[in-house]
Parts: structure tokens; sequence; C-alpha cells
């Protein structure tokens, strides 16, 4: 069967496409949409891109209240839901906190508590019926990253769909994954995860018809483990040397739960696997 | 050369051609035909900004500098008595050039003037029966453009236009990019120059009446303004590029801001066109520098960002597929269902976020200034000029005063028959 396979950056990392029974040409059109929508995203949600809305946001919304756009209050609204779903675990508002972290990873806990304490989302002032933003702190910064791929997976995964291909797969740097419709040979598509891990009792083996996996732990370059999640409930970057995989039918609450699975303490943990019954769940 | 001749070389050289890709070349044979000791003896007339820079550009070369400077000329009495020290009182100083010209160990003279006075001294300069350098652009109009290249074929004498990008690595390397297709077929370009200030020198306290001489740039009567001193460079750059001639042009400018007493415009938006229906599109203002200067070289292909010596393919380079997707790929081609291994914490490096274009030129350093006069001192040692470069200044002369026109007149401007 002919397939057509595409990669391209997005997002920091790597976006790979694969679409069962689609000729190059078409394939081409496609995925150029493709990457369209994840370059729009990524212009709109990242907090590296100067002029973009979520810049504007986090350079004046500390002084008068912004209004956003449809986009950004869908996004807004995520948060804000997975926030209280969490119990602060999932917190957008920490940037300050994690950049001076990474900066000077023996930062003085004083200095931590401060930064801390002047930031979190019960600083911000969301109104969902007006769509605006405003901040009680300017050490307030938000930082889409803990979200955005899946925001985007979402869309792409969309535009799929309403453009008649009921099969691809999806892989944002491998930890965010896409099994959209069926395996053209089989019930669904079949992965296998956690070889990373070198250890062969790790791998989990599962199923994706139209669901999504988002994978979290440290990330891993050729020489060492990097610590990169900001814990706010315990106020430091977490460095466990574990993974959590959840596989959901929302590729935003699969990014959203594997962070604060992979952050949380074992009474946190035990709370979140309760409260999202919907979504599998492995740890390793 | 005949007038004949010399019309027919013009308009030959009108369509340009190869010698255009060539000045790096040229520069390199010119460059090594300097014998160790030999020196060109040069007077610098006009020593203001420009030219005083000039003068600093020679002394940087060093041991290698192929210059005597031996005479400096200005009507101000500061810039005068600047350059004096500049040259450690070894240059003999005049007010006024044709004395200078008098002088009877001179090979060459450096023009660096405003702009109206290019023309008379250049062409008292060459029936003097020296070589030229003289800064872009040649005159405020067209005639005095036309009678200096009428001088430079009736003298035989070098007249080189100062274009320092043509010396500049990046650009030389980028224009062997676009005449090598690597861009594809070019069919926009793109340039500008943006800058925030108000383009004032300083008016000594108690002297206006000095204020059209030092800031002759921002009165019609000295200069097109950000046409003649900015626009002028890049327009070179397009018909570098095009290998060709604009064939018309059109344009708007105005004052919209600096309104305080000045003739020339302070914005100009204005585009060229090509015979091959490629459109040249250029803008300058002088109230905002966020965008800086740029030349866009665009083709199918393929982008040059000349003065940030970038290239940026419309290709990039893709990253890799992970082995479990390639092995996924492999087993739907075979019509096989298969575990797909794959999954883990985010694939490093994170950090590479964007395609960010590759440099033309590693080490790229300078203007191309130095270089530039290093090639007009081998040039006036040989006693011959480099093939192309005068024509390649005039016509870039010629269409930044008609672009000027265009804008002045409201109207489309092709090149008038008397330059034919």
């Amino acid at each position: 069967m002919q397939v057509y396979s595409h990669s391209f950056l997005g997002m920091n990392t790597r976006f790979v496409i694969v679409i069962p029974g689609l000729n190059q040409e078409d394939g081409r059109n496609i995925s150029q949409k493709i990457e369209e929508i994840v370059a729009a995203w990524e212009n709109r949600l990242s907090r590296f891109l100067p002029d973009n809305e979520l810049n504007a946001i986090n350079k004046s919304a500390a002084r008068i209240g912004i209004g956003v756009s449809d986009e950004m209050r869908d996004v807004l609204n995520y948060c804000d839901t997975y926030f209280k779903r969490t119990g602060g675990l999932f917190d957008p508002t920490y940037s300050s906190v994690y950049d001076a972290l990474k900066k000077e990873a023996n930062l003085p806990q004083s200095e931590i508590e401060r930064l801390h304490n002047s930031c979190g989302w019960n600083c911000v002032e969301w109104n969902k019926s007006s769509a605006t933003i405003r901040f009680n702190s300017p050490n307030i910064k938000i930082d889409f990253g803990g979200i955005g791929k899946g925001i985007a997976l979402k869309e792409v995964a969309l535009f799929l769909k309403t453009n008649g291909l009921a099969s691809a797969f999806l892989s944002f740097g491998e930890s965010s994954i896409a099994g959209i419709g069926k395996h053209p040979f089989g019930e669904a598509w079949s992965v296998s995860i956690g070889q990373t891990n070198g250890n062969a009792n790790a791998v989990k083996s599962l199923l994706l018809c139209d669901e999504f996996i988002s994978v979290s732990g440290l990330q891993k370059t050729e020489n060492k483990e990097i610590p990169h999640i900001y814990n706010p409930i315990k106020k430091c970057l977490v460095n466990r040397a574990e993974s959590v995989m959840v596989k959901s039918a929302c590729p935003v609450e699969a990014e959203v739960l594997s962070t604060s699975i992979y952050i949380s303490s074992a009474p946190e943990r035990d709370n979140l696997i309760k409260s999202f019954p919907n979504n599998k769940i492995e740890i390793y | 050369m005949t007038n004949n001749s010399r019309r027919k070389f013009i308009k030959n050289t009108a369509a340009l051609g190869g010698v255009l890709m060539m000045p790096g070349t040229l520069l390199n044979a010119f460059s090594s035909t300097i014998a160790k000791g030999e020196k060109v003896n040069v007077g610098v007339i006009g020593v203001g900004s420009r030219g005083s820079y000039l003068i600093k550009i020679i002394h940087s070369l060093k041991d290698k500098n192929p210059y005597n400077i031996v005479a400096i000329c200005d009507n101000y009495e500061p810039n005068y008595q600047a350059a004096l020290k500049l040259t450690n009182g070894k240059a003999k100083g005049f007010y006024d050039y044709r004395k200078l010209l008098e002088l009877k160990n001179l090979d060459a003279v450096i023009v660096a003037t405003p702009l109206h006075q290019h023309a008379h001294i250049v062409i008292d300069a060459l029936d003097a029966g020296l070589h030229v350098f003289c800064e872009k652009a040649m005159a405020r109009n067209l005639e005095d453009t036309k009678g200096m290249a009428d001088a430079h074929y009736r003298t035989g004498k070098i007249l080189h236009i100062g274009h320092q990008r043509l010396f500049d690595s990046k650009y030389i390397k980028g224009m062997e990019m676009v005449h090598n297709n690597e861009l594809g077929s070019i069919t926009q370009i793109r340039a500008y120059w943006h800058r925030n200030s108000d383009w004032r020198r300083e008016v000594p306290a108690g002297k206006p009446e000095l204020e059209r001489q030092i800031n002759w740039r921002l009165y019609n009567e000295y200069s097109c303004g950000v046409m003649t001193e900015l626009a002028s460079h890049q327009i070179q750059v397009a018909n570098w590029a095009k290998q060709a001639l604009p064939v018309s042009v059109r344009g708007v400018g105005s004052i919209n801001y600096w309104k305080e007493g000045r003739e020339v415009y302070d914005n100009v938006a204005l585009i060229y066109s090509y015979q091959d229906g490629t459109q040249f599109i250029y803008d300058s203002l002088t109230s905002n520098r966020h965008h800086g200067l740029q030349e866009q070289i665009i083709g199918d292909k393929g982008t040059l960002e000349l003065e940030t010596n970038r290239f940026f393919t419309e290709n990039p380079p893709k990253p890799e597929k992970p082995a479990g997707i390639l092995q996924l790929i492999s087993d739907i081609e075979k019509d096989i269902f298969d575990t797909v291994p794959i999954g883990g914490a985010s694939w490093l490096p994170e950090t590479q976020v964007k395609y960010q274009g590759e440099v033309i030129v590693e080490d790229s350093k300078g203007d191309g200034t130095p270089e530039q006069m290093m090639a007009f001192a081998a040039s006036v040692i040989a006693g011959k000029p480099i093939e192309g470069l005068f024509e390649h200044g005039y016509n870039t002369s010629v269409w930044t005063l008609l672009g000027q026109q265009a804008m002045e007149t409201d109207t489309t401007v092709t090149l008038p028959d008397f330059l034919k």
C-alpha cells in the first residue's frame, strides 16, 4: 500500500506525519497545511517570539487588563479548567521561577520562595465572559509549554478528519502521539513505549484508535538527563527517574495529565488517577 | 574612444552581463599585481565624514597600504584641519580642488564631496590626466552623470564609482549563488533602508549661513536625499542580481515626519520593473529603525538576505524520522500490521527551534570598503579599469535619478532618449 510520510520542525521538536493510502501530490498539499497549522499555533503560543499575542499578555497584563483572541481564550480556558482539576499541579504561570532555576541551579531557597510567591494561576484574573486577563504580579509570565503540543495535535487531527482522512499516525517529538482512525491492516494503531528506559519490563504495548498518547519524564541527551518541569507545589524542578504515559481521547488532557502525574506526590497521584478515570495511565 | 564606440559600449554594457560577476576575481587578480612598495599618490577631495572615513580605511591597510595620501582638499575649515591632523601633516592642504589638481606628483584623486560637486571636480580631474575614485552616486542630475561618463571615455582614465558591496565577500558569494541558479528563477527583489534620525549635522553656533553647506543632504539643490545617499547602494545590488537594468520605475515620496524645513523626501516607496517582469520593491524612511536595512533576492528555490549574510532555501532540511516511524512506513508499504516502537520524553535537541537559514560566507567581515580601496589602487597601478565596473556605477546612478524623477513627476519613467 502506498503511504505518504513527512517530517518537519515545529514547537521545538520534530513532527512526523504518516498517512496510508495517500499519494505524494495530495500528501504534499496536506502536509503543507499541517505545517501552517502547527506554525500558527507556535506563533501564537510560544513565549520566545517577541511579537506574538502571548508576549503582549506577558508584557502588559500586570499593568492593564488585556482582551484576547478567540483562540487564546480557548487556551486560557483549558488552563483554568486543568489548574482546578489537577489541584494546582498544572500551572502555566511559573516560568519566571523556572528560568531563574535554569540559570542558577543553586538559587537560594529564599529567592525561589520570593519568586514563587509572586506567581501562580491564583494571581491571574481570567474573566471568561469578557475574555480578558490581568496579572496581580509583574513576575507572572505564562508558558504554554505543558499544553501547546496537545493543542496543536488536536487541531491537526481535526483538520485531517474534516478533510476526509480517516487514518493517520502523528508523532510530535515522540512524546505526543496520535493514532487517527485505524491502521490500514488492523483495528487500531499498535504502539509500544518505554524502550528508551533500557528496561524490557518497562515496555508497554497499547492500541490507539482516535486516541492520543503523551509521555512525560526527564529529557535525555547523549550525556545526561535534564529536569525540565517545575513542581509548583514543591517549588523545585523535578528530576524523578521515571516516565508517565497517558492515553486519552483528548490530546490536551493527555499532555496536562502526564506532566501533572509525573511531578505529583503519591497522594496527589492517587487523586489524579481517580479524577481522570477515562484515561489510561502507565508509570514506568 | 569615439562617441560612437562609447555609446555602443554603454549600450552593450547596459545589458550588463558576466563582467559584473567578476569583481571578486578581479580584486584578487589586481591585488596580487601590487608589488611591494608600489604606491599610488592620491589626493582626497572632500574630507567630511565619508572622505575622512576613506582616509582611515586606507590607514587601516597598514603594511598593505598602496597609497601615499599627498594632498587633501576641503573648503570647510573644521574638516580641512581634521584631515591634516589625520594625515599627520604629511598631506598638503588645499581649499580649492583646482590647485590640488595642479600637483605634479598625483596619480589619482578620491572625490567624496557633496553630491552636486562630483561632476565638475571629476571631469576636471579626468581632464587633468588623473584616475578618479568617486563616491556614489555619481551626480545630482542625469546631464552631469552623462558628462562624467563622456569625460571617462574621452580621457581613457579610470573612473571608479564607490559601491563597496561589489567588493564585499558575502555579496560576491551571494551573487555567485544567484547567477549559478541556486535561488532558481529570481522574480522579486525587495530592499529597504530604515533609520530613525533627522540626518542632520550640527551647524556651528552663530553661523546659520552654513546650514545648507553642512546639511547638503537635506536640500534638493545638492542631493536627492535617501535616493542618492542610501537607495543607490541597493539599486546597484538589484541590478547586479538581475544582470540587467530596469525598464521603468514608478514611485511616491513625501515629507511626512521631518517637517523642519528640509526639501528632500523623508520617506520613499518605489517599484523598479525589469524586462522579464521582475519587480524590485524599494522603500526607505527616516522615522523608524526597527527593520534596519536589507536586500532580499527572492527566487523559487531560495532567498538571500545579503545585509545579514543569510540564505534561506525553500526546502529546508527535514528532521530525520525516528526508527519506529520508518518501521511503520515500511510495514504499511508491505501491507503488514505490526506494533510501532515509539514514545518517550520529548525528542531532543529541543533547542533546534526553527530553520534559521544558512550563512552565505563564514567569518564575513566589514562592508567591502577596504577591499574596494585596494582594488582601485591595483587598477591605477595596472593602468586599466576593472572591466564593467564603471558602467555598473553609471547605470546605478542613472536609475537612482530616474527613481527620483518618477516620484517628483508622479509618472512611470523610462530611460530618456539622450541616454540610450
